[in-house]
């Protein structure tokens, strides 16, 4: 698990999406991008940039036991309304966090080095893209950036993006809470006979 | 439904048609489509039924990309070729909260139309439960 915080968040008031600029517990950025699911109506409740208090995670590292990551993670946005205001420049001095968090301790010198495990030893160029960003390429490539309103009957609405067939629909919302993913993914046994690895790359 | 099955399961599954299903995990597509043309004993292997039966699918995250050893083809491929309109980037849990709080409603999904001025598409309110799905046309010699 790598923790990571925002750094600065810009609000495209028209798109209503959300730029996002990220440290890692190591130092290094991303900026990512994350669709706001904003209600139209009222326009911009202010707690909503807590949604994106991103706990990242990134399999393969286990760096962070999962108390650990409970406890030293509350870094809310400091001011909400603030943000939102904040004019879409990009920052070229956007401060670097210090670490706020503990960085994995050094091994003590003259400690017998413990055997690489596989996995350890697996490139980090396994995992081709940052951890727990939304790609701004995929989410306004063509293929998902169309917008799609999402309108219920009560009279609430969502905006999304796009996948799938280009099309309207009406219907009945029904939802499933299933935890789907986990069953496919479990079920997996790669070919190492290793058990699958899960990652995420966001967590909205 | 609190279903212990996977997207191909739940879209592909007769009781959803005309229905626009939220899903509230977080991710998905990450594992791809299954091959839709495996047929075991005249069933099709990976689903539950021989076409999607939902009308739309809402997620939170949509990942184009996919890695499963089963897998034949992206979620978004598989919905294009069926007519299925999908959206992404919604925060499912809020909404099902609200579903849950006031008991579950009608809902559209409106494409953007771009032309003559940016807006979204009208389209009527279906109510799926006054249709006689049945009637609608399942066929019985043909499980789909």
């Amino acid at each position: 698990m790598l923790l990571c915080d925002i750094v600065t968040q810009h609000v495209l008031c028209c798109d209503r999406l959300l730029d996002l600029r990220l440290v890692d517990q190591i130092g290094r950025n991303f900026s990512g991008y994350a669709p706001s699911d904003l209600p139209i109506h009222p326009p911009l409740p202010s707690p909503y940039l807590t949604l994106f208090c991103i706990r990242m995670q990134e399999e393969g590292k286990g760096r962070f036991p999962m108390a650990d990551r409970a406890n030293s993670y509350t870094t809310p946005p400091a001011s909400p309304r603030q943000l939102v205001a904040s004019p879409r420049t990009p920052t070229a001095s956007s401060p670097r966090l210090p670490h706020a968090y503990p960085l994995p301790t050094a091994p003590p010198v003259g400690a017998h080095p413990r055997k690489q495990t596989r996995r350890e030893a697996a490139d980090v160029s396994e995992f081709p893209l940052a951890p727990a960003t939304l790609d701004l390429g995929h989410a306004l490539s063509k293929e998902t950036g169309k917008k799609v309103l999402l309108d219920l009957a009560d009279g609430s609405s969502f905006i999304g993006f796009s996948f799938g067939a280009v099309k309207s629909v009406s219907g009945e919302l029904v939802f499933q809470t299933g935890a789907c993913t986990f069953l496919r993914r479990f079920a997996y046994v790669d070919r190492d006979g290793g058990v699958s690895r899960v990652h995420y790359r966001s967590f909205l | 439904m609190i279903g212990m099955v996977g997207y191909p399961e739940s879209i592909t599954d007769p009781s959803y048609e005309g229905q626009i299903l939220v899903i509230t995990f977080p991710l998905v597509g990450n594992y791809g489509v299954p091959p839709r043309d495996t047929i075991l004993d005249r069933l099709p292997a990976y689903f539950e039924s021989s076409r999607i039966h939902i009308a739309g699918l809402v997620v939170a995250t949509y990942s184009e990309e996919y890695s499963h050893y089963l897998a034949s083809s992206s979620l978004g491929d598989w919905l294009k070729e069926q007519g299925t309109p999908g959206i992404w980037g919604v925060d499912t849990r809020a909404l099902t909260k609200r579903i849950r709080a006031k008991g579950s409603m009608l809902g559209r999904l409106r494409q953007e139309k771009l032309r003559p001025q940016s807006t979204w598409e009208e389209i009527e309110w279906v109510d799926p439960n006054v249709k006689n799905l049945v009637a609608q046309g399942i066929p019985t010699n043909n499980p789909s």
